[in-house]
């Protein structure tokens, strides 16, 4: 098993955001958590790759890798970090250091990672791994992207560097915390295109976060449905979608219907 | 971020001229200030000329009261300017960016305590901080004012860099470093330093400027470079008691004093504009 979270609770003092969830995902797996802003999705990224902001406490157990996150101090995480899971964010602007040039971004966890393997690369070697991965992540012209800084490059284009560095630290896990939302709906598809196709040539598990259902749907096998910090549904997509239980997950359905049926009627 | 780009035209042309000319009145000084290294017209203890001489071809601004010239003293108070400022500045960096940057790591109470810490010493006035500093070494020297300067300073800094390196440190990009096995010492120098470092810069070049001042009123209290040294404080000082006969003598290093405190104060501002339009483009 990839990742084991089993009864995890995140707290802000007294206030709990997210209350005893507990979710498996295997090698390979794609899985999907849904809930509005505030849901506590992003706080379940966090807390499984032990992240969480000062102030925050997470209990429970995390199994990431095989390793114990919870409680545990930084410098041992530090060693299993990278490897285990990679998080790409929801604002690509904030996601990529503004004074650093995004070739230098890239190569600096291609480089560590290359140290933890035993095998280091340097110099052109390490040029050549970053224009390769730029060229994977099928960005054209690679060696100016390489030269560019984040501002000087567009929204879809900085996501897609955020994903390369992701790549770069070779994670079994790609956490995909709403990849997609600050994009318009053309560069939407294209990024969820890239993310299918990457995760499945890599042969990475996927923990796809997301409020848009019908992203959702397109990327995962299964999915969690969160309402307050607390799983109210899981299952796979077509019973979450075409069946839902809950009320919670009927009117997030139910308003995504309306939603398309509303688009559709514009058109 | 397309508003600064209608504006920025008149902009750019006002940068260039705080910048040229902050550039240019401190470019002189370093000069003068370097130049007394290899070569002064006279040496600044002889008694060259008359007392309290007025401006002439062989003393440029007179002499001061024992017959010494007093160009060749105001040259020599460029330098020990430039020296304590870029000492004071120094100093204050090296103590206020760590400072600063422990706080944004340190745990809740103890940033607190830092933090109420740094506003009690920022409510003191530099110069007392500074004052105070030199009453407790042995003895006034170039070094125990640079010292006390840059400790005085320092609390500002910190508490500048405090804020900066928080600000920073909430970015995505430095969670995403930390995903991929980061550790913090390498995350402060790679993400954290660079980000905030063209805020803090304009901030050293004001302090520069206040450093500059404060050393001259140090020494004017004699609490400065003692004597022989020649700083524009002291000068002052010596010619306070003469300033009805011989004017010259306390205007010179006035006006010393003064342009180099509006040189750095335009080369800060040119540089603050500079780093704004940089920033503007995020």
């Amino acid at each position: 098993m990839l990742l084991e979270m089993d009864r995890v609770s995140v707290r802000a003092g007294e206030k709990i955001l997210v209350s005893d969830l507990s979710m498996t995902l295997d090698r390979g797996e794609r899985v999907g958590l849904i809930g509005e802003s505030g849901s506590g999705k992003s706080l379940t990224a966090l807390a499984a790759t032990g992240l969480l902001p000062s102030g925050l406490t997470a209990s429970g157990s995390v199994l990431l890798g095989g390793q114990q996150v919870v409680g545990v101090p930084d410098q041992v995480l530090d060693r299993v970090r990278g490897t285990g899971a990679a998080i790409v964010f929801q604002e690509p602007l904030s996601a990529l250091d503004p004074l650093m040039t995004v070739g230098m971004q890239i190569a600096e966890p291609l480089a560590r990672r290359a140290r933890r393997n035993g095998a280091p690369i340097t110099g052109t070697r390490l040029k050549e791994a970053v224009l390769e991965l730029i060229d994977d992540v099928a960005l054209p012209d690679e060696r100016r992207i390489a030269r560019a800084y984040p501002h000087e490059l567009s929204g879809g284009q900085r996501q897609r560097v955020a994903i390369a560095m992701a790549l770069a630290c070779e994670p079994d896990l790609l956490i995909a915390d709403e990849p997609t939302t600050a994009l318009d709906v053309t560069t939407q598809a294209e990024i969820l295109i890239l993310i299918d196709r990457l995760v499945q040539e890599r042969q990475m598990a996927l923990l796809f976060i997301s409020h848009d259902l019908p992203v959702v749907a397109n990327t995962v096998e299964r999915v969690m449905v969160l309402r307050l910090g607390e799983a109210v549904e899981t299952g796979t997509v077509s019973e979450v979608f075409n069946r839902p239980q809950h009320d919670y997950t009927k009117s997030l359905v139910a308003a995504a219907k309306r939603f398309d049926a509303a688009m559709e009627g514009r058109t | 971020m397309t508003i600064t780009q209608v504006g920025s035209p008149s902009r750019g042309r006002r940068h260039s001229v705080a910048l040229r000319a902050g550039a240019l009145l401190v470019g002189m000084h370093v000069f003068v200030g370097l130049l007394t290294l290899v070569w002064l017209p006279y040496d600044p203890n002889a008694f060259t000329g008359g007392r309290l001489e007025g401006a002439s071809l062989q003393h440029m601004v007179g002499t001061d009261r024992l017959g010494r010239d007093l160009f060749t003293q105001l040259m020599i108070g460029s330098r020990i300017a430039l020296q304590v400022g870029t000492g004071a500045v120094a100093v204050g960096a090296f103590i206020g960016v760590t400072l600063g940057i422990l706080a944004a790591f340190a745990s809740k109470w103890l940033d607190d305590a830092l933090a109420a810490t740094l506003d009690i010493l920022i409510a003191f006035p530099t110069l007392l901080i500074a004052m105070l500093v030199v009453a407790a070494s042995d003895q006034a020297s170039l070094w125990s004012a640079i010292l006390a300067l840059g400790i005085a300073l320092s609390a500002i800094v910190a508490r500048l860099t405090r804020i900066l390196a928080k600000r920073v440190l909430v970015m995505d990009y430095i969670t995403a470093a930390r995903t991929s096995g980061s550790s913090w010492p390498k995350i402060v120098f790679i993400h954290v330093l660079p980000n905030i470092w063209p805020t803090l810069s304009v901030n050293f070049a004001l302090q520069f400027g206040l450093a500059v001042i404060a050393e001259a009123s140090l020494s004017y209290l004699g609490l400065g470079a003692p004597p022989p040294n020649a700083s524009w404080g002291r000068i002052l000082q010596e010619a306070q008691g003469t300033v009805y006969t011989a004017p010259l003598g306390a205007i010179a290093p006035g006006i010393a004093l003064v342009s180099l405190a509006i040189g750095v104060n335009l080369l800060a501002d040119g540089l603050r504009e500079r780093v704004d339009d940089r920033l503007g483009d995020r």
